[in-house]
């Protein structure tokens, strides 16, 4: 008994330096986020219990539902091609063969770069005057003289999907490949020798046994998604006239730009339980089938 | 080895911070600055309090981009700072909320009060009373490639008409920063001002309501899209950032470019561009603009060492001090007493000349202002109807204005 209550407090002990991160950099300031959401929040002076005053306020707030809107579009169309990237190159990864490590570790590679990076080189790459995709391109006659990705909302959009879904593929792949790895080779046996053929091995074997792991990369891809930030403060600016401001992008402008705190936790505070509706919906679904 | 790890541990421990305490000053100002040219009038600062055997030092931090969000982040948490250089638009903001000292009687009792740079001043001052002084002018005008275009435009009329005659030759004439909210309002809206006056184009004399939508600005927007129309701006100007517009000019491909008094200095840089300059210019070339930018120095209320800052303030505004940018840095001075320094060219005067009429907006919500601004600007240079966007973008700067600061 002694032991065990010994061991217990080593425990307690090893898991209490991540436990005080997490209290301190998470749910602190969530909680105070949350009493901030309530109250007008000036720089100098008291701040002043205003109660659901900026939840109301948001309901007719345009600025807020367009960046919602643009958030879901957003998240509604890189999702669809980050998975069809990554699902076939981790089916190609799994493949036993030479140099398959390799590959894992050319595809993971854009992950670990730095995001400004990353967005500022693609800035680049798409430029009307020297981009090397652009001028290709408009070499091939695919495109017009005058044409510039960022005039529109919708050109804009697919550029940063395609950024996105090149920088990000890799955490999806990972994830997956995890899964693969973990089903064992009878299965796979037991259908050569039942006659299936190699599509019919990956519908009705492999992709049922790595539910859980797309599971996975579709709630960290879809979370990610709605936080999106980076990609539309450096590749857009939040334009073409705040048409790719994403809901972040509102929020911190709001509060750190605007200096609205209170107005700002409200905001943040509305898109952390949309992200949990979000989470459990996904949750439910996958566990149901 | 235990114990020699634990006499290790002991004295690694002890010696920073015996070597930490040992490098303090006896008196340190705290100074947080923009950019990084501001180094040098702290270095001069500095050499100066040490020929005078005073110990007072000013320690510079440069912000750059993150200015405003950790100043304001450093008010809030009380954190000391002594001295401060901020970006102009966003002093009153800071003066409203009561984060800045009074300097009322300090700038009053100069010899030059009255040579300070008024439009930088106005924006430092809430009911007569001085929460800031200029520090560092940047003030917007034209640059133009002379060998493109031998007979710079001084009215609209002759700049439509130059217009045509490069977009049938399937050459730029002109073209700006639409995608960014700040080069846009510091150097398209001086068109506008310059048609209209001071306080027209965005709000009125004490930002108390919008105009945006003034006739001004609807003159100048149907200009300029009227010369996109014709060709000699790109058509997918809507779509362009600082950098296209700057790097359209010095490669040689575009004739005209709104800049600011830094492009002087620039000069050295870019030898095969034959620059000349003007201010910008009313419809009929008889009144002129610019947007007054640049930084006002302030003393913030978290300060620990008043007398000290105002010694630095002192030594920025004073003739040795703004030399310091004239000749060091290639800026102009905010003195207009200082304006014969021999550190100043021709084409310093142009902008200095244009700086006497121009305008910069006032209003506490400023950042605020500027994403209807910057919004209404791509939708209009993208092709939406130049009134009905104004007054739908005047609206919601209304909205801001009212609804305030929090």
């Amino acid at each position: 008994m002694k032991r065990s209550n010994k061991e217990q407090l080593i425990g307690y002990l090893l898991i209490l330096p991540a436990v005080l991160l997490v209290l301190i950099f998470l749910v602190y300031p969530f909680l105070n986020s949350f009493y901030m959401s309530f109250h007008k929040w000036p720089i100098f002076g008291d701040p002043k219990f205003v109660g659901l005053k900026y939840y109301i306020k948001l309901w007719n707030d345009d600025n807020f539902w367009n960046a919602l809107y643009f958030t879901l579009l957003y998240t509604i169309t890189v999702t669809p091609m980050l998975f069809a990237v990554a699902l076939p190159l981790t089916l190609l990864c799994n493949i036993r063969a030479k140099g398959s490590t390799i590959f894992r570790s050319v595809y993971f590679f854009p992950v670990v770069l730095s995001f400004a990076v990353s967005a500022y080189v693609w800035l680049w790459l798409y430029n009307e005057s020297y981009g090397v995709i652009i001028h290709t391109l408009k070499n091939l006659n695919l495109m017009s003289d005058d044409f510039n990705i960022w005039l529109t909302r919708n050109s804009s959009l697919i550029a940063v999907n395609i950024m996105i879904t090149w920088k990000f593929f890799g955490i999806s792949m990972i994830i997956m490949l995890a899964g693969l790895q973990s089903i064992s080779d009878d299965f796979y046996e037991a259908s050569k020798l039942m006659g299936a053929t190699r599509l019919q091995t990956i519908l009705n074997i492999t992709l049922p046994l790595i539910k859980t792991s797309i599971a996975l990369a579709l709630i960290l891809s879809i979370a990610g998604s709605m936080q999106a930030y980076e990609p539309f403060l450096i590749l857009t600016q939040g334009g073409p006239a705040n048409s790719t401001k994403s809901l972040v992008m509102h929020i911190v402008d709001t509060g750190l730009e605007y200096f609205k705190l209170g107005p700002a936790a409200a905001m943040g505070t509305v898109l952390m339980i949309l992200l949990l509706v979000i989470t459990m919906i996904q949750l439910y679904f996958f566990r149901k089938n | 080895m235990k114990k020699v790890l634990k006499y290790f541990l002991i004295i690694s421990t002890i010696i920073p911070v015996i070597s930490f305490s040992s490098q303090t000053f006896s008196r340190e100002l705290v100074v947080w600055s923009r950019y990084e040219p501001s180094q040098s009038l702290v270095d001069a600062f500095n050499a100066k309090m040490e020929a005078d055997g005073n110990e007072l030092r000013a320690v510079n931090t440069v912000l750059a981009g993150d200015m405003i969000t950790k100043f304001t982040a450093a008010l809030a948490a009380g954190e000391r700072v002594d001295v401060v250089a901020l970006d102009l638009i966003h002093v009153p903001y800071y003066a409203s909320i009561g984060a800045l000292e009074d300097m009322t009687d300090f700038l009053k009792g100069k010899d030059y009060y009255n040579n300070l740079n008024a439009a930088m001043l106005h924006l430092g001052t809430i009911n007569g009373e001085h929460y800031a002084a200029p520090n560092n002018l940047d003030i917007s005008g034209i640059a133009y490639n002379k060998d493109m275009l031998p007979n710079p435009p001084t009215t609209w009329a002759e700049m439509t008409s130059l217009c045509e005659d490069f977009a049938s030759e399937g050459k730029l004439l002109m073209g700006w920063p639409s995608k960014s909210f700040g080069g846009m309002i510091f150097t398209w809206a001086p068109w506008a001002y310059a048609e209209g006056g001071v306080h027209t184009g965005l709000v009125n004399a004490d930002g108390s309501v919008a105009n945006v939508n003034h006739p001004s600005m609807v003159k100048a927007f149907n200009h300029f899209t009227n010369m996109q129309e014709i060709g000699c701006v790109p058509k997918n100007v809507a779509a362009w950032d600082w950098p296209d517009a700057q790097d359209a000019f010095l490669r040689g491909d575009m004739a005209i470019w709104g800049g600011g008094n830094f492009v002087v200095a620039m000069q050295k840089d870019y030898p095969d561009i034959n620059m000349g300059f003007f201010s910008h210019f009313s419809e009929d070339g008889s009144r002129k603009s610019g947007f007054i930018g640049g930084d006002l120095v302030s003393i913030p209320v978290t300060t620990g060492d008043k007398d000290g800052a105002v010694e630095f303030i002192n030594y920025m505004l004073s003739e040795e001090g703004q030399s310091v940018y004239i000749n060091k840095n290639g800026g102009v001075p905010i003195r207009s007493d200082l304006f014969d320094d021999p550190g100043l060219t021709d084409d310093h005067r142009v902008f200095l000349n244009g700086g006497q009429t121009g305008h910069v907006p006032y209003s506490v919500v400023y950042n605020e202002l500027m994403d209807p601004w910057g919004a209404v600007v791509q939708e209009i240079f993208a092709g939406a109807d130049v009134e009905s966007s104004l007054n739908s973008a005047n609206e919601k700067l209304q909205a801001i204005i009212d609804e305030g600061p929090e």
